[in-house]
């Protein structure tokens, strides 16, 4: 049974990933029709948009790693946050390149410091500052604990960054969906854009897994190195 | 379409180097625990002629 369920989760999981990431593709440049005022331009937003979702889902999965292992002081908790934050961050990273890449047709600049783009950035310096922790901090268990702290206290950046364009005036979009009179997508948009989400939603997932696999590769290693080392000493 | 072309480009870019650097990873721990599994081998081995 646990043959068929590791099939499901890995080969099952990393096809339909490939599949969904091959249709989202067509979608982004066949499908979805050209929008009327910014052009090809507005394309980065099928995956400019999902890689925000993806890194506030996996600094959510930091968040509830680092409640669980700080409740149950079990690693496996501690793993699945690192797992997850650098996951976050990398499509962290891939929203402040592709967000200014889009900025500055639609804007005339790359950059402006407005609170949405501001807020992001700050998120994307805490979550660097969690991975730099873990490389810097002592054993196992302290260094687990050091970077719950951080996971949690740094969460609460990202309701910040999402209220961020309600709360304050800023040159950011409004959101396209549920974002009030004027705004939504016309069918096939809305479509091209909920596909590209449900994909980086499975891509997040399928690294999260591989990710975790090498953690857990890393922990054996250490447990052979010191069986080793009490039979050489 | 400059800017739709370079934002792709670097978006895939970064994934793959991240697939990269994640399965080579992977591989040198695989490699090592393999070298200490052997290792660990033949401590026993030689440990069970011994006795």
């Amino acid at each position: 049974m646990s043959g068929i369920k590791h099939i499901i989760n890995h080969y099952v999981i990393s096809a339909l990933t490939f599949i969904l990431m091959s249709s989202s593709l067509y979608a982004i440049f066949l499908y979805a029709p050209r929008e009327k005022t910014m052009g090809d331009v507005q394309r980065i937003f099928y995956f400019h948009v999902p890689s925000a979702w993806v890194a506030g889902l996996a600094f959510l999965v930091v968040f509830i790693g680092s409640i669980m292992f700080l409740l149950k002081k079990d690693l496996y908790w501690d793993r699945l946050a690192y797992a997850s934050a650098e996951i976050g961050v990398i499509f962290c990273t891939m929203v402040l390149i592709t967000g200014p890449l889009w900025a500055k047709p639609a804007w005339g600049i790359y950059w402006p410091w407005d609170a949405r783009i501001t807020s992001f950035l700050i998120l994307w310096l805490i979550y660097l500052g969690y991975l730099m922790l873990r490389e810097f901090s002592g054993d196992d268990f302290k260094r687990a604990s050091l970077s719950a702290v951080v996971g949690i206290i740094g969460f609460l950046n990202v309701p910040v960054v999402y209220f961020s364009i309600r709360i304050w005036r800023t040159l950011h979009p409004q959101p396209v969906l549920g974002g009030g009179e004027g705004s939504g997508l016309n069918p096939e948009m809305k479509f091209t854009f909920f596909l590209s989400l449900i994909t980086f939603t499975f891509l997040y997932y399928m690294i999260v897994r591989y990710r975790l696999k090498a953690a857990e590769t890393e922990e054996n290693l250490l447990i052979l190195r010191k069986r080793v080392q009490s039979f050489e000493v | 379409m400059d800017f739709l072309f370079w934002a792709y480009t670097i978006v895939w870019i970064l994934l793959f180097g991240y697939f990269i650097r994640l399965a080579s990873r992977q591989n040198k721990l695989l490699k090592e625990v393999r070298q200490l599994q052997n290792r660990l081998d033949e401590i026993e081995k030689q440990n069970s002629d011994n006795s």
